[in-house]
């Protein structure tokens, strides 16, 4: 049987691959998952693309990038499966939540009030290729805000909590458990779910090279499976399901910290969460393009749609600002593009 | 620029494989070299330095916040890793085994990086070695504590002298394929119960 030797960070949307190890799913669909936790995302990219895992935890627009030749890396990823969706939230610092408190659009134009006559207010998200830049972005348009009106810059989310109280930023989007866990510890205050943003929106998903992908599909494939039979097997189980969540962080992440996101529905872990569709690729082109990245062309698409191997079951439609995404680029000055809201 | 200008960060949390790796490059004759001693805020203090190379253990989360700061127009600089044609994937490989990484302006000569890091590769395998010395050295003392009280235990319950009891340890690990220390932790274990 293969061995798949795959790094991941302590996120809560590792889950899938914990679980799927804990209940043998990977032994039943012919691989052996052998988990390696990991303390950023260039080091699964780099240990990835030279030989030192098989597999990984990966952001989705991280995968685009790299199969764009954004990265200038050469080693282009692909997306075998989704490991959930969604899962981010928007916090910022007890002092500002007392001004902005809000969703997000009024809490977006509260704080462009405030920048008339302050300092850049500084926000940082988790790589350049995350879905946390893009929802931050997309909250700040929310307000009339440019991202030349404000200081952004990545923080790796252990070091958020003295980041905030150091007065370094004044907010943060990133995934669970570190929002909940910054906010136990006082060092700031959720804003809001990124589901208030963007719903059934693609995370992370479970990364290989590409070219050792295509040259045996088989152990990929077999990953895809075991994942989606976790997932299966976490609907019918859900405390059990947590409770192997919970202890995978621990114990540098206490269990109340990991709890109240997997309570509130903040991430989907359901097997339709798992998986890919073309549609998805292109909502992430779209992300790309929205942030400056990447070009929405039909070069692109074509890159795009091959870095994301679609799954027979398709995951549901990503919403954006409650409607539909039907394709295309997003141009938010222009609304009508998007559908009408979702039921 | 000659190799004596250039202005190299070390970002390693460890204080004394910053220390070796420091002591080495300036052996090699870097004498601009900053060791940081906090990464908070980690991007407005680079900026602020404004590095040439930034040498960063691998285990460090801020290597994101690089990933980030060499995409803002102006930084122009890339990570080692990017060098990768297939000359050099034996050093990429070299420097993950060793836990370090490299972070280098644009236009600095291969050969010059390629020098500085196989130098941190070396460093960081040197300190590792230390480490595990060291660990070695513990564990050996240890070991030689609890394999004299079960040797004065033996010799106290069977009367008999200090050589006989440590060959009767010795028959026994050998007979039993386990170490002389395992045997006398066993020694240990059992008088403790039958005190």
């Amino acid at each position: 049987m293969k061995t798949l030797r795959i790094g991941y960070l302590p996120l809560t949307d590792a889950a899938l691959l914990h679980v799927a190890a804990a209940k043998h799913f990977d032994r039943e669909e012919g691989v052996v998952f052998a988990l390696h936790r990991e303390t950023s995302w260039a080091n699964l990219r780099d240990k990835l693309a030279f030989g030192f895992y098989e597999a990984a935890h990966m952001l989705a627009p991280a995968v685009l990038a790299s199969a764009l030749g954004l990265d200038g890396f050469h080693v282009p990823m692909i997306g075998a499966a989704a490991l959930g969706l969604d899962g981010n939230a928007i916090s910022v610092s007890p002092a500002l939540a007392k001004e902005i408190a809000g969703d997000p659009t009024p809490s977006a134009k509260k704080l462009a009030a405030l920048i008339a006559d302050e300092k850049k207010p500084r926000f940082a998200h988790v790589f350049p290729w995350s879905m946390h830049h893009y929802q931050l972005l997309l909250w700040l348009r929310l307000g009339g805000l440019s991202r030349d009106q404000v200081s952004l810059t990545v923080t790796p989310p252990p070091l958020i909590p003295q980041s905030i109280e150091g007065g370094y930023i004044d907010g943060f989007c990133v995934g669970e458990p570190w929002n909940t866990f910054s906010q136990q510890r006082g060092a700031s205050q959720i804003l809001f779910p990124c589901l208030a943003l963007m719903r059934d929106c693609p995370e992370k998903v479970l990364a290989f090279p590409r070219r050792a992908a295509e040259a045996a599909p088989d152990a990929p494939k077999a990953a895809a499976r075991a994942l989606r039979r976790a997932a299966l097997w976490g609907e019918a189980n859900i405390a059990e399901f947590r409770q192997i969540v919970a202890d995978s962080l621990a114990p540098d992440l206490a269990e109340a910290a990991v709890r109240p996101a997997l309570e509130k529905d903040w991430l989907r872990l359901d097997a339709a969460a798992t998986g890919v569709s073309a549609l998805q690729a292109e909502f992430l082109l779209a992300l790309l393009a929205f942030a400056g990245q990447a070009a929405f062309d039909e070069t692109g698409l074509k890159l795009a749609r091959a870095a994301f191997w679609t799954s027979e079951q398709e995951p549901p439609a990503p919403k954006i600002l409650g409607r539909n995404y039907l394709g295309g680029p997003l141009d938010l000055a222009d609304l009508p593009l998007l559908a009408p809201p979702a039921d | 620029m000659s190799d004596r200008d250039l202005r190299i960060v070390i970002a390693d949390p460890n204080p004394v494989r910053a220390a070796i790796l420091r002591e080495g490059l300036t052996e090699a004759g870097h004498t601009d070299v900053v060791v940081l001693d906090s990464f908070l805020d980690l991007e407005a203090r680079l900026g602020a330095i404004r590095p040439d190379i930034v040498l960063i253990d691998l285990e460090n989360p801020n290597r994101d916040v690089l990933e980030q700061m060499i995409r803002i127009s102006g930084a122009n600089a890339r990570p080692v890793a990017m060098f990768a044609d297939v000359s050099d994937a034996s050093m990429i490989t070299a420097a993950i085994d060793a836990g370090v990484s490299a972070y280098v302006v644009d236009g600095l000569k291969k050969e010059r990086v390629k020098t500085i890091v196989d130098l941190s590769i070396s460093r960081f395998n040197a300190f590792a070695r230390l480490r595990d010395e060291l660990a070695a050295t513990k564990t050996q003392l240890a070991d030689r504590k609890v394999i004299d009280q079960a040797k004065a235990l033996l010799m106290k319950a069977k009367k008999i002298p200090e050589e006989q009891a440590y060959a009767m340890m010795r028959k026994v690990a050998m007979n039993e394929g386990k170490k002389i220390a395992d045997v006398a932790r066993s020694i240990l274990t059992a008088a403790e119960l039958l005190k």
